[in-house]
């Protein structure tokens, strides 16, 4: 179990490092967020250890370094692991095109939510470019998946 | 595939269900954003934890480290030798240039006191590199090393060798936060260098692009024309470089053109920037209240 979160710490300091890179093509920001990317990942990969409390508690870590207002990305990654959790019995996730669906709905649901709290507080829309990242994140989970350390099935 | 063993334990679980959880969590975000929002305390929370970005910043300059050590050990003798000798011929250029310059400086200030205008005044600069922009396409802000130690301020303006970046809008113990021209906080008083017309820039947030507002339909301006700041708000300097008229929208349908202009200063494609440092006191003269209490 200690082993366990000591990969699961890591992997989210190195995805909280890739996410001070950016990627740009065309001059439109294609960063995903590759916290949320690892959440998701270890919510497939061990449901076991992480819980809709430790969403919140690392989107509080995350808001303390990046966000705009205190509990922006607490709120998102909390509502992300809900819809996940509250769907995933409920919609058939046989084969991987599924799930890539499935992880590019709920990458979308939290772009969604970080756009409502950000229009709310500063009316401000940055563009129909800014959905582009849902679908970055998804073709990193689909490029990813492909190692075998990445492997989901058995 | 998910592993159903694991999930339907979770079925059997005795606390309490996912959606009183949820709420309860939902609840409790909103009452953090709705404090933070009227009191501002994340600010004070980010100074006191600041330290704890600083092993990111330093992986994330180590390739740059890297790289910038191992150029300069092998770099062979020749390449030194040519690079010298272009380094001379600019700074001759440049001496040339200055020559001119000074003289007209001087002629300008001479004239200047004829008519009783008040001379421009001279500002410090202070070299910082970037260390990274911040993930969030909500704003439009970048990590500068260099922050209390260097006695910087909140508001002091940052330029490159171009034309004004931004501006600091947060300072921790050893980096700052500038916010960017581009950002949708970001206004910049500014005077068109043909005409003299002040006006205001905005930040359009999106693409690297500002927009000038609440000029009229009928205003004079050209594309091309250079936006310079007018040293009004003793913030910025007078005459620095601003942005570049690209597009200009008179319909009449609105009541004020829509006129889009670019950066002059490569915002972007930077690793080190010039800090102006003040001549005054900026405590009272912070223009936008971005992450400063409101």
């Amino acid at each position: 179990m200690i082993k366990k979160n000591k990969l699961f710490i890591i992997s989210l300091l190195i995805a909280a490092l890739l996410n001070l890179i950016q990627i740009k093509i065309f001059n439109i920001d294609l960063t995903p967020d590759f916290i949320l990317l690892t959440l998701i990942f270890y919510f497939f990969k061990s449901p076991a250890l992480v819980t809709i409390s430790l969403f919140w508690f690392i989107g509080l870590i995350v808001d303390i370094f990046m966000g705009d207002l205190l509990g922006q990305y607490a709120l998102t990654y909390a509502c992300c692991y809900f819809l996940a959790q509250y769907f995933v019995s409920k919609i058939l996730l046989n084969n991987k095109y599924q799930k890539l669906l499935y992880i590019f709905l709920i990458f979308l649901s939290a772009q969604i939510i970080m756009l409502m709290i950000n229009v709310m507080h500063d009316l401000y829309y940055p563009g129909a470019s800014y959905f582009l990242q849902s679908i970055t994140a998804v073709v990193i989970w689909h490029a990813l998946s492909k190692f075998k350390i990445f492997k989901l099935d058995h | 595939m998910i592993k159903s063993h694991e999930r339907s334990s979770k079925l059997f679980n005795k606390g309490p269900s996912l959606l009183s959880k949820f709420l309860l969590i939902f609840f409790i975000s909103i009452v953090l954003m709705g404090f933070d929002f009227r009191f501002h305390y994340l600010k004070d929370i980010r100074q006191a934890t600041n330290f704890l970005s600083k092993p990111f910043h330093v992986a994330l300059n180590f390739p740059n480290t890297i790289y910038t050590f191992t150029t300069q050990h092998f770099s062979n003798q020749s390449h030194l030798i040519h690079e010298n000798e272009q380094l001379k011929l600019d700074i001759d250029r440049l001496k040339a240039d200055l020559q001119r310059l000074e003289f007209l400086d001087q002629e300008n200030n001479q004239l200047k006191n004829l008519l009783e205008v008040k001379n421009l005044k001279k500002f410090k600069t202070e070299a910082v590199s970037i260390i990274y922009s911040r993930f969030d396409p909500f704003n439009q802000k970048i990590i500068i090393d260099g922050g209390q130690n260097k006695n910087f301020q909140a508001g002091q303006p940052v330029i490159d060798a171009l034309g004004l970046v931004g501006q600091i809008s947060n300072v921790f113990p050893e980096t700052s936060e500038v916010t960017l021209l581009i950002d949708k906080k970001m206004s910049v008083p500014i005077q068109i260098q043909r005409n003299g017309l002040r006006a205001i820039t905005n930040g359009n947030g999106q693409n690297e692009m500002i927009s000038l507002s609440y000029l009229p339909n009928s205003v004079d301006v050209i594309q091309g024309d250079i936006l310079r700041t007018s040293g009004i708000d003793t913030i910025y300097p007078e005459g620095l470089a601003v942005a570049e008229i690209v597009e200009i929208n008179n319909d009449p349908k609105f009541p004020f053109a829509k006129i889009i202009c670019k950066p002059i200063a490569s915002i972007r494609n930077h690793s080190h920037l010039l800090v102006v440092m003040p001549t005054g006191n900026l405590n009272n003269s912070i223009p936008f209240k971005n992450d400063q209490k409101k």
